[in-house]
């Protein structure tokens, strides 16, 4: 295993949240493309967004983004963000390679 | 023509479902203050109401920058009331919650049965001097003031007790949320 000490499962909302910040973007556009990304599914609350935005940029995840054009404040992953997404799409290729290996390519089971 | 309506809740989740009907028959609330609603003719379904306690005081920082965040997302304060804000969105038919997982429902919940919890025991604490003022003016033959005090503790005992059966469900809720906690985010 490797050294880092962040080896938790993210919650799906932080999940998409650095992802969706792989372009910088202000909150609400956050909460228009993780809408998107996940075909609808995963609607964020804004106070839920506003608690893991300053928990990521705490942990410096992610940064504010200096944005000339807009007033409103943006934000964007830093390469520790993405260090860590990386990581979890280990963990989540796992999962799925488990998960497929368990119930073979029977998926109606 | 605005309408005032007077009602009086404690719990805020009652409180919401009361608003957004109301907003659904065309009604949107503008003002709130000391059980006093006001509100003014709107587009049926033109907006959904969320109601919010703050962790801190409106005017700290840390709320200020909420608020801000959430005008950013067209989420605008109609009123204040303590550390509570009305806020409303334009419906558009989209859902509006503020708070979509376990964690950050929990802590809200957490938050509103703490602030409750703080008014009981000042309701109680309350309660108990009337009494003790009352019983001994009662005693030494001040009966009028004496009684008034004995009838003032008395409306706080039932008062605590109200509001301590309402935390005790939203503590239910809230181990219910834990539960779930327990199997998935």
């Amino acid at each position: 295993m490797p050294e880092s000490s962040e080896r938790g499962a993210l919650t799906e909302a932080v999940y998409y949240i650095l992802l969706s910040l792989y372009t910088p973007m202000h909150g609400y556009g956050v909460m228009q493309k993780v809408k998107e990304m996940s075909g609808g599914r995963v609607a964020l609350g804004a106070g839920t967004l506003y608690g893991a935005l300053n928990t990521l940029l705490q942990k410096e995840w992610i940064r504010p983004h200096a944005s000339p054009s807009s007033r409103k404040k943006e934000y964007e992953i830093t390469p520790a963000g993405k260090a860590v997404i990386h990581n979890e799409l280990l963990r989540l290729k796992e999962l799925l390679r488990n998960g497929e290996k368990t119930i073979g390519g029977d998926r109606n089971e | 023509m605005n309408k005032v309506i007077y009602r009086m809740f404690w719990d805020y989740e009652r409180e919401e479902e009361w608003l957004n009907q109301m907003a659904a028959k065309g009604w949107a609330l503008v003002h709130y203050f000391w059980a006093r609603y006001e509100f003014e003719p709107c587009h049926p379904d033109a907006y959904i109401y969320r109601i919010e306690l703050l962790s801190r005081k409106r005017t700290d920082l840390k709320s200020r920058k909420y608020l801000q965040f959430l005008k950013e997302s067209d989420i605008t304060p109609i009123a204040f009331y303590m550390n509570w804000v009305y806020l409303r969105k334009s419906a558009g038919g989209e859902p509006f919650q503020l708070y979509t997982d376990l964690d950050s429902r929990i802590a809200h919940y957490q938050r509103v049965k703490n602030m409750w919890l703080g008014i009981i025991l000042a309701e109680l604490a309350g309660s108990g001097i009337n009494f003790s003022i009352g019983l001994s003016a009662v005693f030494y033959e001040v009966h009028l003031s004496g009684w008034l005090n004995i009838a003032t503790g008395f409306l706080l005992l039932i008062g605590s007790s109200m509001l301590f059966l309402y935390s005790r469900r939203l503590e239910r809720k809230i181990k219910q949320l834990e539960a779930e906690r327990l199997i998935r985010e």
